[in-house]
C-alpha cells in the first residue's frame, strides 16, 4: 500500500493542496519523483535519502516512486522534503501509527536530518485552513510564522528525528502559541514629522494625500528634503489592521523576506532604485514572484529621480495603481499579486536640478528640459492627484528649533478622515477618496453656486485643464473630509487648486 | 521696383533665405524674378554647396503653395509701400517683405520691451508690472516672443488688455519656441505677428539677431529688463541707437549675472528706469489713471495681503510669518490669486499685483 501524505503546492500566493504517494515496490533498487517537479524537488531525494540515514533510520533498498498529485501542478521549491521523508518512513513501516493522517507537512532537510526553515509557510497555512485543515508540522524556525493564524495547531520540530517520535506518539509535542496580537501595533516610530523644518505645506500636502489615498509627485533640487519627507509618510498612515498585516506578511514569505519577528508589523517602504528592471518592479520571472509593487502592498512606493526609471517599466505601473494587484501571466498560467500602494514620486525640476532655484544657476538647456519631462508619459502624470513643489530650504530654517507638529497628532486626523470615507463608500467597494470615477465624483463632490462660479473663475484664471478640474475636486473632497465637513466649501477648492501641476514647471 | 504681385514678394522672401541683400539685387539687375527661377543661375554667386541645393529646390509650386497657405490663414503680404510701416525706413535694410498675422498697428506709439531668456522671479515681476503699466496707457509693446521674458511682456500686455507686436525670427507655420503657440494666438487676437521670412521658414540661428533690428524700429523706445553680458537683447539696444530710439534699462542686483548687461548700458547713457511712470514721463506722456478696485476681502485675506511685501516671497517665509496652519493658507493664497490682487511665481513664489 502507497502512503499519502497531505503537503501543499504554491502558485505565487495561491497554495493548492499536493498529495505526496510514495510507494515502495520490490525491483532494482531506485528513486523516482514524478509530477511535474522542478530542480529542487528532484534533488530532494539525495537530501532524503541522507537525512534518513543519518537520523538512525533505514532507508529501503527497493524499488521507490513518489508521485506528487495533482500531476499538471508544478511542484517548485524544497518544502517536499519533509512530506517524502514522512512517506517513504511511513510506507516502510518505520512510522506505525496514523498520527500523521490530516496533517499538513512542509520542511526542507538538511543531510543530518535538520529541519530547515522553508518560504511560503503563511500563505499555505492560511488557505489550508480555509479547507478545513487545522494540523500542520513545520520547521521550528517557521512555526511562529504559521501560528500567526488564529484556530490552527502548528507543530515546530527541530529535526526528523523528533518527527519520526512525534508521528509514532512516544513524543507530546506542544502546539506553537499564537503570538499575542497587542505585541504588533504601536511599535515606536524612529522617524517623525515633527523632526522635518520648514516644508510645512510640503507636510500638508503628504497629510492631505495619505488621508485620501492618492498619489503624489513631488519635484525639487537635491537636497530639498524630498526623500526625508517621503520616509515620514508611513508614520502618518493609519495602523494596519491584523489582516492587513497577514497580506503584507504573506507577501515577504513567499519572496523569503521575513525577519526573526516573522511579521510585517508596518506599513512596508520600499525605494527601488531606478536602475530596477520591469520584472523587479511589477513581478516576474518564469516562477513569478513578487515585484516591488507588492512588497509595497499596504504601504508606500517611493521612486526617488522618478524619470530616469525605465520607460516600460513606468508604464507597467498603470495596471496596478488602476486594480490594486498585478497579474503575471506565463505559460502555465497566470499569477495575481496585491499591491494596493500609495505611489509617491520624486524627481528634479530639470537634469542639473537646480532650476526654480533662486539661489543656484540653472545650466540646462530648454530642449534637456523638455526631453527630461518627457520621460513622464501622460497618463502616468495623470495617474498623481498631488504634484508638488518642494523648494529648497534656507539656512535659518535648516537651524530653528521649534517644535513642528508631530506625526501622531497628523495620524488622527488621516485616521478620522479614512473613517468618514470608509462609511461613505461603503455600498460602492471603495475605500478612499482617490479611487472615484468620474460618475461618482458627481455624485460625492457636488458644489454649491458659490463655489461652482469660484471654480469658473479659477478655471480661466488658473488655465485649468479638465482632468486637473476632476483631480481638484477629489482633493477638495479629502481636504473637507480632514476637516470633518459634510459639504465641500470655498477654502476646500482654493487649497486643492495648490496642488496642481504647473506648466511653468517645464 | 515697382509693386510686385504676392508670389513674387513670396518667391523674393523665400530666396532672401539664403542669398545676401547685396547680391540679390545684384542678380536681380541681372535677371527678373520669372528668369531667375527658371534658370537657377545660382553658380555666379558665391555660396556653399548646401546653400545651392536648398535653392535649386524653390520654385512656382512652392510659391503657390505658400501663398495658398497665407490665404487660408489671413496672413497678410506687405510690401514697401502705403502700408508699409513707415517707422521701418529708419533701417539701413529694411526687409523687403513682411508677413503679417493679426491686426496691423504700425501708426500707435509702440515701446519695445525685451531681456533674457532665463530671468529670475525679479526679471518677470518687473517685466509684468512696467509692462502692464506701459499697456494700460495706451503704449503698443513690441517683443520678439522668446522664451523668459519676451514671453512675459507679451502676456503682461494682453493680460491688460493692450495690443502687442510679436516679430518672430522664423515662418508662422514654424513658431518657436513651440510652447508658445497658444501665445500665438492670443497675440494675433490682440495685436499682431509679423516677420520678414515665409511661413516655412525655419527658426535658424541667424534670424534672431535680423529680427532684432524690426523690433527695435518698430518702436519709440526700448525697455532692457534683465540682460547677461551677450544677451541678444544687447543687439536690439546696439539697432535702437543707430536709428535715434531711447534705451531704457532697469538696474538690477550688482551680484546677478543677469543684470550685467543693463548695467553696462545705464553706464554707457542708457536711462535708468524704475517703473513706467519714467519711460512714460521721458516720452511727455501720462500714466493711466489707477483704476483698482477692492474687492470684498475675508478678514484672512486681508492679513495675508497686508503681510505680503511688494518683492516676490516663498511661500515657506509666508507660512512662517503668517503662523498659520499651511493648508489656511494655502487656501487664502489661491483665493487671492483668482480675485486677481497676488500673483503666484515659478517656484512658489508670491507678490502683491499692486
Amino acid at each position: 500500500m502507497p502512503s499519502r501524505i497531505l503537503s501543499y503546492a504554491l502558485d505565487g500566493l495561491n497554495a493548492i493542496p499536493a498529495q505526496v504517494e510514495v510507494d515502495i515496490s520490490s525491483g532494482l533498487p531506485s528513486f523516482s519523483i514524478v509530477g511535474l517537479p522542478d530542480t529542487a524537488v528532484q534533488e530532494s531525494k539525495e537530501r532524503v535519502r541522507s537525512a534518513i540515514k543519518n537520523s538512525g533510520f533505514s532507508f529501503p533498498l527497493s524499488r521507490i516512486t513518489v508521485n506528487l498529485a495533482p500531476g499538471d501542478v508544478r511542484k517548485e521549491g524544497p518544502h517536499y522534503d519533509l512530506p517524502i521523508a514522512v512517506g517513504l518512513l511511513v510506507a516502510s513501516g518505520q512510522i506505525k501509527s496514523e498520527l500523521y493522517k490530516d496533517k499538513v507537512f512542509l520542511g526542507e532537510l538538511s543531510l543530518s536530518g535538520e529541519l530547515k526553515a522553508v518560504k511560503g509557510v503563511l500563505p499555505i497555512v492560511r488557505r489550508a485552513k480555509k479547507s478545513g485543515l487545522s494540523e500542520f508540522v513545520v520547521p521550528k524556525e517557521s512555526a511562529v510564522e504559521a501560528a500567526l493564524i488564529e484556530g490552527v495547531k502548528v507543530y515546530g520540530l527541530e529535526n526528523l528525528a523528533q518527527i519520526v517520535s512525534f508521528l509514532n506518539g512516544d513524543m507530546v509535542v506542544c502546539p506553537e502559541p499564537s503570538p499575542p496580537v497587542s505585541s504588533f501595533s504601536s511599535a515606536p516610530k524612529a522617524l517623525d514629522f515633527g523632526e522635518i523644518k520648514g516644508q510645512e505645506m510640503a507636510k500638508r500636502a503628504l497629510e492631505v494625500a495619505v488621508a485620501g489615498g492618492h498619489h503624489i509627485l513631488m519635484i525639487g533640487s537635491p537636497g530639498a528634503g524630498k526623500t526625508m519627507l517621503a520616509r515620514r509618510i508611513v508614520t502618518i498612515m493609519p495602523e494596519m489592521t491584523f489582516d492587513e498585516m497577514l497580506e503584507v506578511t504573506e507577501i515577504y514569505s513567499i519572496s523569503g523576506l521575513l525577519n526573526e519577528t516573522k511579521l510585517v508589523p508596518s506599513r512596508p517602504f520600499r525605494s527601488p532604485h531606478h536602475s530596477i528592471s520591469y520584472a523587479g518592479l511589477v513581478g516576474g520571472g518564469s516562477n513569478p514572484t513578487p515585484g516591488e509593487v507588492s512588497l509595497a502592498h499596504n504601504g508606500v512606493l517611493f521612486l526617488d529621480e522618478f524619470p530616469e526609471f525605465k520607460r516600460d517599466a513606468l508604464e507597467a505601473l498603470r495596471q496596478p495603481l488602476e486594480e490594486g494587484s498585478v497579474c503575471i501571466t506565463r505559460v502555465h498560467g497566470t499569477v495575481n499579486f496585491p499591491a494596493n500602494f500609495m505611489l509617491v514620486a520624486a524627481m528634479n525640476p530639470c537634469p542639473c536640478g537646480y532650476k526654480l532655484d533662486p539661489a543656484k544657476m540653472c545650466r540646462c538647456s530648454p530642449g534637456e528640459i523638455r526631453r527630461y519631462w518627457n520621460k513622464i508619459s501622460g497618463p502616468i502624470w495623470d495617474r498623481f492627484d498631488i504634484h508638488l513643489l518642494v523648494p529648497p530650504l534656507s539656512v535659518e530654517e535648516l537651524t530653528s528649533t521649534e517644535i513642528k507638529e508631530q506625526s501622531a497628532t497628523m495620524r488622527e486626523r488621516v485616521e478620522r478622515s479614512r473613517k468618514i470615507q470608509m462609511e461613505r463608500f461603503q455600498a460602492f467597494g471603495l475605500r478612499t477618496n482617490s479611487q472615484l470615477s468620474t460618475r461618482l465624483l458627481k455624485k460625492f463632490c457636488s458644489l454649491g453656486t458659490a463655489e461652482k462660479q469660484f471654480m469658473r473663475q479659477a478655471a480661466e484664471k488658473l488655465n485649468l485643464t479638465a482632468r486637473s478640474y476632476d483631480r481638484t475636486l477629489k482633493l477638495s473632497r479629502t481636504i473637507a473630509d480632514l476637516e470633518g465637513g459634510e459639504n465641500i466649501k470655498l477654502s476646500h477648492l482654493a487649497e486643492a487648486l495648490q496642488y496642481r501641476g504647473n506648466e511653468e514647471w517645464v | 521696383m515697382g509693386l510686385a504681385s504676392e508670389s513674387s514678394l513670396i518667391a523674393l522672401s523665400l530666396l532672401a533665405l539664403y542669398i545676401s541683400p547685396r547680391n540679390l539685387s545684384r542678380i536681380l539687375s541681372e535677371y527678373d524674378l520669372e528668369e531667375l527661377l527658371l534658370k537657377k543661375p545660382w553658380g555666379s554667386l558665391p555660396l556653399s554647396e548646401e546653400t545651392r541645393a536648398r535653392l535649386e529646390k524653390i520654385d512656382w509650386k512652392q510659391v503657390e503653395q505658400i501663398a495658398g497657405w497665407c490665404r487660408k490663414n489671413e496672413v497678410k503680404i506687405i510690401q514697401r509701400g502705403p502700408s508699409y510701416p513707415e517707422k521701418l525706413s529708419r533701417l539701413a535694410d529694411p526687409p523687403l517683405v513682411l508677413y503679417l498675422w493679426g491686426e496691423q498697428c504700425f501708426q500707435d506709439l509702440a515701446v519695445a520691451v525685451v531681456g533674457t531668456r532665463n530671468p529670475t522671479n525679479y526679471g518677470r515681476e518687473v517685466t509684468y508690472r512696467i509692462t502692464r503699466d506701459l499697456a494700460e496707457a495706451g503704449l503698443v509693446i513690441v517683443s520678439g516672443m522668446a522664451r523668459g521674458l519676451d514671453s512675459v511682456a507679451h502676456q503682461a500686455a494682453l493680460e491688460t488688455g493692450g495690443k502687442t507686436i510679436a516679430v518672430l525670427g522664423s515662418g508662422f507655420q514654424n513658431i518657436y519656441p513651440p510652447e508658445n503657440r497658444a501665445l500665438a494666438l492670443k497675440i494675433k487676437g490682440s495685436g499682431c505677428l509679423i516677420s520678414e521670412y515665409p511661413p516655412t521658414a525655419p527658426p535658424n540661428q541667424w534670424h534672431f539677431p535680423a529680427r532684432n533690428r524690426i523690433i527695435a524700429s518698430l518702436s519709440s523706445g526700448v525697455v532692457v529688463i534683465e540682460a547677461g553680458e551677450n544677451s541678444g537683447a544687447l543687439i536690439t539696444c546696439d539697432f535702437a541707437l543707430e536709428i535715434g530710439v531711447d534705451v531704457y534699462a532697469v538696474p538690477g542686483s550688482i551680484l546677478s549675472a543677469t543684470s550685467k548687461g543693463c548695467h553696462r548700458l545705464i553706464k554707457e547713457g542708457a536711462k535708468l528706469v524704475e517703473s513706467a511712470q519714467d519711460i512714460l514721463e521721458d516720452m511727455g506722456l501720462q500714466p493711466a489713471p489707477e483704476k483698482r478696485v477692492e474687492p470684498d476681502l475675508s478678514p484672512e485675506e486681508k492679513e495675508v495681503l497686508k503681510l505680503l511685501p511688494t518683492d516676490p516671497t516663498p511661500l515657506e517665509e509666508l507660512i512662517k510669518q503668517l503662523n498659520r496652519e499651511a493648508g489656511t493658507i494655502l487656501a487664502v493664497l489661491t483665493m487671492l490669486e483668482v480675485k486677481g490682487l497676488i500673483r503666484s511665481l515659478p517656484g512658489k513664489y508670491y507678490v502683491r499685483r499692486f
